[in-house]
């Protein structure tokens, strides 16, 4: 059994379908790169997960236990954290406002020691806990919004977009702090990137979603040095 | 302008803006959180005022106790409404809206119903006057101003510093990323009916023991919820304090000077234009 199985999942928002059926592995420990192009169906398999999202059709389980038909926060306390697309961080908060924020499912006595493994993650944010996140630079809320979802300390974490709009020097940095984070905390990772070759080198396995279907999946590194692929799919 | 004329007019300002607020606070704060226009808020000012007079009368329990709980039972009540009525709606601005008018009519007319058209007063608790550096204070006046103002005070403090108050302000701001990041927005949304009405309720028994009590009073309060708000910009906590200190002073200069006509025609007056130039109030935001 793996921690998470989506099987043939749609997801659809009145009449537009965003995903044709959707069936995905991911085990523990392990970082799945979800690449794809604008509107492929990326966010939306996140939120199909997350509860976020209409699912009309097919079934997420988390450790074998379905998750449909959970409110997100619950989705949450099973032990999912999630860093959504474009960071939205709570703009009139303070940093460590914006961190309590995704702590509200982890138990208060363990409040403290969590904040003190994030921040070591990202100093920059222990340097300024009283700032209001809307005065935080592009990179600076991006590494907010995965602190935040770090919080609730997750085994399977979904992050959309995470290099988005971002210069390549913070990209890079991001870059290391996943891998760091992910090898530390022994988490599952799902990375929905549109920058295909970035996700890929941070993942061990790539699957390429376009028109709300998986249309291939493998190692990534296999996937990154076929030439079709890299054609038709990465662009390059 | 003599001092001996400003001072009193001050006060009245300070007491018709401490209610105000009360009332105002509780409709921005529905609206920012929940999305929701409750038409019914002002019903729950008139319940506040009968349930006052109730415990007040009836049980002839002391008015220290009397009112808070007077304020309470009617926060306890609301959550029917919230539970039946308006969860189902939530996120659907204009059906929710809609049915807060219909709650508005049932419980007026069922207020109608239970106690008569006609107005009552509430049996006064305080009919001292206090003397102050040559100032007369009618005492009742001044009990509503430091309970309100306490009232307001226990609010910012509760969102301010409580976890439960930072739940709020992460729903404000952006209602489906709190949830996804673990926090329950429905008892979110419980929390802050549950607060809007007992502080409505608040404010409709010192409205009431003021002025007076009738099933048909909530009116009132409700009109002067929306034009503070407008003033202020709807869903904005401090925007609502200063359009209730904006309504308030003005309402008691021009009453005092000019008569009821003339400052009802300047605030609404005042309202349209702001519609016009600044929809989006003085201190909200422009949607989208
Ligand atoms: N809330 C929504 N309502 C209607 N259509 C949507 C909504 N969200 C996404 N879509 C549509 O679903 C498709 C997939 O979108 P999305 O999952 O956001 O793709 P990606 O994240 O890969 O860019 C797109 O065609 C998009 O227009
Ligand atoms: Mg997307």
């Amino acid at each position: 059994m793996s921690l998470l199985e989506l099987d043939d999942v749609e997801v659809r928002y009145g009449s537009v379908r965003a995903t044709h059926g959707i069936s995905l592995r991911v085990e523990e420990a392990e970082t799945v790169a979800l690449v794809g192009s604008n509107g492929a169906g990326k966010s939306s398999t996140l939120k199909a997960i997350m509860g976020m999202a209409p699912v009309a059709r097919g079934g997420v389980r988390l450790d074998g236990v379905p998750l449909n038909g959970l409110r997100p926060s619950q989705v949450v306390r099973r032990g999912v954290g999630y860093s959504p697309e474009g960071r939205r961080v709570f703009p009139m908060l303070s940093v460590l406002d914006n961190l309590r924020t995704g702590a509200f499912t982890l138990p208060r006595a363990r409040f403290t020691a969590r904040l003190e493994q994030v921040y070591a993650y990202f100093p920059r944010l222990k340097e300024r806990p009283g700032q209001l996140a809307g005065s935080l630079s592009g990179g600076e809320q991006q590494m907010l919004a995965i602190a935040r979802a770090l919080m609730s300390c997750p085994r399977l974490f979904l992050l959309d977009e995470p290099s988005l709009g971002l210069a390549p020097v913070i990209v890079q940095r991001i870059g290391e702090l996943i891998t760091e984070i992910q090898r530390s905390e022994g988490l599952a990772v799902i990375l929905a990137e549109q920058n295909a070759l970035w996700a890929m080198r941070l993942a061990q396995r790539t699957a390429v979603i376009d028109l709300g279907r998986i249309q291939l999946e493998g190692p990534s590194e296999q996937l990154r040095h076929n030439e079709d692929v890299r054609r038709a799919y990465l662009g390059t | 302008m003599s001092v001996s004329l400003l001072v009193p007019i001050l006060f009245t300002g300070v007491s018709l803006s401490a209610i105000y607020i009360l009332v105002a606070l509780g409709f921005t704060l529905v609206f920012g959180i929940m999305r929701v226009v409750n038409f019914a808020h002002g019903e729950f000012a008139m319940m506040g005022g009968f349930a006052l007079l109730f415990l007040l009368d009836r049980l002839a329990w002391p008015y220290w106790l009397a009112l808070p709980l007077a304020a309470l039972m009617v926060g306890v009540a609301s959550l029917l409404p919230e539970r039946f009525v308006f969860r189902r709606l939530y996120g659907q601005e204009l059906p929710s809206m809609i049915a807060a008018l219909g709650l508005s009519v049932v419980l007026a007319e069922g207020g109608i119903i239970l106690f008569e058209v006609h107005e009552r007063s509430l049996p006064s608790a305080f009919s001292g006057l206090i003397h102050i550096g040559g100032f007369t204070f009618p005492e009742d006046r001044l009990v509503v101003v430091a309970i309100a103002l306490a009232a307001l005070a226990a609010f910012w403090l509760f969102v301010r510093f409580t976890r439960i108050g930072l739940a709020l302000r992460t729903v404000a701001q952006d209602r489906e990323i709190a949830e996804a990041q673990g926090i329950d927005t429905r008892a979110t949304y419980r929390v802050t009916f549950f607060l809007a009405t007992t502080l409505a309720a608040l404010g409709g028994a010192l409205f009431a023991q003021i002025y007076a009590l009738s099933p048909l009073m909530g009116q009132v309060p409700l009109m002067k919820a929306f034009i503070i708000v407008i003033i202020g910009g709807l869903g904005s906590v401090p925007g609502a304090a200063l359009g209730g200190v904006l309504l308030g002073m003005s309402e008691s200069f021009l009453n005092t000077f000019y008569g009821a006509s003339v400052a009802q025609f300047a605030s609404f007056g005042a309202i349209i234009l702001l519609l016009v130039l600044r929809p989006w109030g003085l201190l909200g935001r422009p949607e989208g």
